[in-house]
């Protein structure tokens, strides 16, 4: 291979620029490659707090344009839009007009989010209605619009009631809802959380530097070993439904349940360890959800951030469970078909949103009688919660990835051709897959304090392990991944 | 702070450097009988390959020679022959043959993988590197018999495997399938030049499937193969030799490479 400077800085140059379908994504050598020009100017301009807002906006924004080309002013126009708003809700002395600036903010952000995101959705379900053919229209959602409206929606809602106060300067609101490792795929962090951080700026500690490198590489591993090596048998197996046995398409199933898990949870821990360290906590979003025993627990594990939010500016606005049981299921469904529908303009997602909503209800209903009927620390009982559970959630988490047929298909046919007999066959012919399965599996049910050791571990070590784990971490991700970098499954929402 | 920034820059500098070092070098490693892949730092900075392979969509077919009444190569030849879970199937018999003819056999099974698996990689142009083949047997398509849109999906992969096989005289092996498709077939045999297409489905074709009920069973497999090697013999655009070895006969490929699913 020759060592031609020109070709050089032409792959460089077009590494760099604006390619929608390779986007600046955490396990992509670039990322990490651009990071390492990153990390020391940040490092030299963190007491210098306006320095240092500046720089890290203009990489976020960068890290926005990569993907999304000049979108990213779209992004500018939001925080300028409702800094402004969340200003003059603040100044006006009447509740009437501080509700009417409240209401314009929600308008546009949600309004911003409608256009770009569910228009064709709309146009689609016309055209079936209606029998109709208007033309779908040519657009690109930017990056991150489901998650940075809802920051900016729950910033302004919070001016509102008086729980924040709103930022003095424009820099430290776009910084927020700009911050490179949020920006993306969550975790939906509150500017509540948030803005007191950024105020007091304090210097990450070593500690916090070394632990979110170490949260870093976990997330890489789920994401670029595991997520991406299960991705490859569903999208296979989802992909021709009808030529694969029942007995497949339930494995196929488990499969995609781990692989959204490690997909999703392995980008957080990326991001929240990007945050750490630069300085900055950005809670948790996942906390081993498949441990859960019912449904209501699995969203108390699951994307915290955005159930959260749901609860915060959806569920306790619609009234709670403040309002009788029929209300509190209503607002219950409401929720969670919010929820469905922001993770994608399709019926599926609805249905998702749905089905899980009905889970919510029906385990609310039931808790009290079943709890009295059996016994709450029988093991047995505990492994039927968390089996049904478990199943219950796996068959959900199918409509994130399967049109409406493919799902009926996956699930009657693994309710209705499932054969243990392939056991054997599957794992012979899959045998790195199960492996992987079941190690995720049993990582599940690994104490905490076992993690923290290890992150602590990992902390104290010595800089040559540390790059020893290093190279470890990024040779296991060239041996198991596909040549090319799988999207994440999130970043579609 | 700073120390600890200095030494995540360190680690991940280190890092980069071992890694473009390792992918530059000619240093094959191995771990047992696993092979240490390399990255591919070098190449992302240095090869053209990426504004190639950019471009590489708008690049036409290469010209294939017309079927007709082609005449018999009859040198040995150089086979790769890959796919899917169906070389497995195939490879037994296909092996006697190379044997009986004189032809040197290699074979890779990538179980699961389908166009799409192969077409978005290089793969089997990667393999066209190692194994430099003079005829290439592929068979593909048995993981895609009933995906809806099927031209829409898939059509852009199996150009990109055609681009990828180039000027290389190949046989297509259509899946044996146990009911009717939605249009992979088809498909197949529209993309490719007369001659290169062996459509399993024919009404004249039984095959006894094993318990997954795709993939037929050793004799069954034999019987597709000897068919295949007869047809290509008389009606592909690329007639090599390949005269029927005893029935009994067995022989192991020169080279067998198994991929595991998914990746």
């Amino acid at each position: 291979m020759t060592f031609d400077i020109s070709t050089l800085f032409q792959n460089i140059w077009s590494m760099l620029g604006y390619d929608p379908n390779n986007p600046l994504i955490f396990n992509s050598g670039l990322f990490w490659v651009l990071f390492l020009f990153f990390l020391p100017i940040y490092g030299m301009l963190k007491s210098r707090r306006t320095q240092m807002m500046i720089f890290v906006v203009a990489f976020s924004l960068y890290f926005f344009y990569k993907s999304s080309g000049l979108y990213f002013l779209l992004l500018v126009a939001t925080s300028l839009i409702d800094w402004f708003i969340a200003k003059q809700i603040k100044q006006e002395p009447t509740v009437k007009m501080r509700r009417f600036w409240l209401t314009v903010s929600i308008v546009l952000s949600v309004g911003t989010l409608g256009f770009f995101k569910y228009s064709n959705f709309v146009i689609a379900n016309l055209n079936d209605l209606l029998h109709n053919n208007f033309q779908p229209l040519d657009l690109l959602a930017p990056l991150g619009i489901s998650f940075y409206t809802f920051r900016t929606i729950s910033y302004v809602v919070d001016v509102y009631k008086g729980k924040i106060e709103p930022t003095g300067n424009w820099l430290d609101y776009l910084f927020y809802l700009s911050f490179f490792p949020v920006l993306a795929m969550g975790p939906i962090v509150r500017a509540s959380h948030f803005l007191p951080q950024l105020k007091e700026n304090k210097k990450p500690t070593k500690s916090m530097v070394y632990s979110g490198f170490w949260q870093a590489l976990l997330g890489v591993i789920k994401k670029a070993i595991f997520a991406d090596y299960f991705g490859q048998y569903t999208t296979i197996a989802f992909g021709s439904a009808d030529g694969y046995s029942g007995f497949e398409l339930a494995m196929a199933t488990m499969g995609f349940a781990m692989q959204i898990y490690c997909d999703f949870s392995g980008y957080s821990d990326m991001a929240i360890g990007l945050g750490r360290m630069m300085g900055f906590d950005l809670g948790i979003n996942f906390d081993f959800p498949y441990r859960s025993l019912n449904v209501t627990e699995f969203w108390k594990r699951w994307h915290i951030s955005l159930s959260s939010w749901l609860m915060d500016y959806v569920y306790i606005p619609l009234g709670g469970n403040r309002r009788g049981k029929p209300r509190q299921y209503f607002n219950l469904m409401a929720t969670m078909l919010i929820g469905g529908l922001w993770h994608g303009a399709a019926w599926n997602f609805v249905v998702w949103g749905g089905v899980h909503g009905v889970a919510l209800c029906i385990h609310k209903m039931t808790k009290k009688p079943l709890d009295r009927l059996f016994p709450s620390d029988n093991k047995l009982v505990i492994f039927c919660c968390w089996l049904i559970t478990f199943i219950y959630s796996a068959f959900a988490m199918m409509l994130l990835t399967a049109d409406m047929s493919t799902a009926w298909t996956v699930i009657t046919k693994s309710f209705t051709d499932f054969d243990l007999a392939y056991l054997v066959p599957f794992f012979t012919a899959r045998k790195m897959w199960c492996y992987l399965i079941i190690i995720i599996f049993a990582l599940h049910f690994v104490p905490k304090k076992v993690y923290n050791l290890l992150s602590a571990l990992f902390v104290k070590s010595h800089w040559a392990v540390k790059l020893v784990v290093f190279i470890i971490v990024v040779q296991l991700v060239i041996q198991f991944s596909s040549e090319e970098v799988q999207p994440f499954i999130y970043g579609q929402f | 702070m700073k120390k600890a920034y200095f030494v995540i820059c360190a680690i991940l500098l280190a890092g980069l450097g071992v890694f473009y070092a390792f992918s530059s070098s000619d240093l094959e490693l191995k771990l047992g009988d696993t092979e240490i892949k390399k990255g591919t730092f070098q190449e992302s900075l240095f090869a053209a390959e990426p504004q190639r392979r950019a471009k590489q969509r708008d690049v036409p077919l290469p010209p294939r020679k017309k079927s007709g009444k082609a005449e018999m190569d009859t040198t040995k030849k150089t086979i790769l022959f890959i796919g899917d879970s169906m070389v497995e199937c195939l490879f037994p018999r296909m092996s006697a043959y190379a044997k009986h003819n004189g032809h040197k056999l290699y074979c890779v099974v990538w179980y699961s993988s389908t166009t799409e698996v192969y077409g978005t990689r290089t793969t089997l142009k990667d393999y066209i590197k190692k194994y430099n083949p003079d005829y290439i047997l592929i068979t593909l398509g048995g993981n895609e018999l009933f995906i809806r849109d099927i031209r829409q999906k898939r059509q852009k992969y199996v150009d990109e495997l055609l681009r990828q096989m180039g000027n290389i005289p190949f046989v297509w092996i259509g899946p044996p399938n146990w009911k009717d498709d939605t249009g992979i077939n088809d498909m197949i045999n529209e993309s490719v030049p007369p001659g290169c297409f062996y459509l399993s489905y024919t009404p004249d074709q039984h095959y006894e499937r094993k318990k997954d009920g795709a993939h037929p069973k050793a004799n069954s497999s034999k019987l597709w193969m000897d068919r295949i090697c007869k047809w290509i013999m008389t009606q592909s655009a690329h007639p090599i030799r390949l005269v029927a070895p005893p029935a009994g006969e067995t022989a192991r490929p020169t080279k067998l490479e198994l991929l595991q699913p998914l990746r």
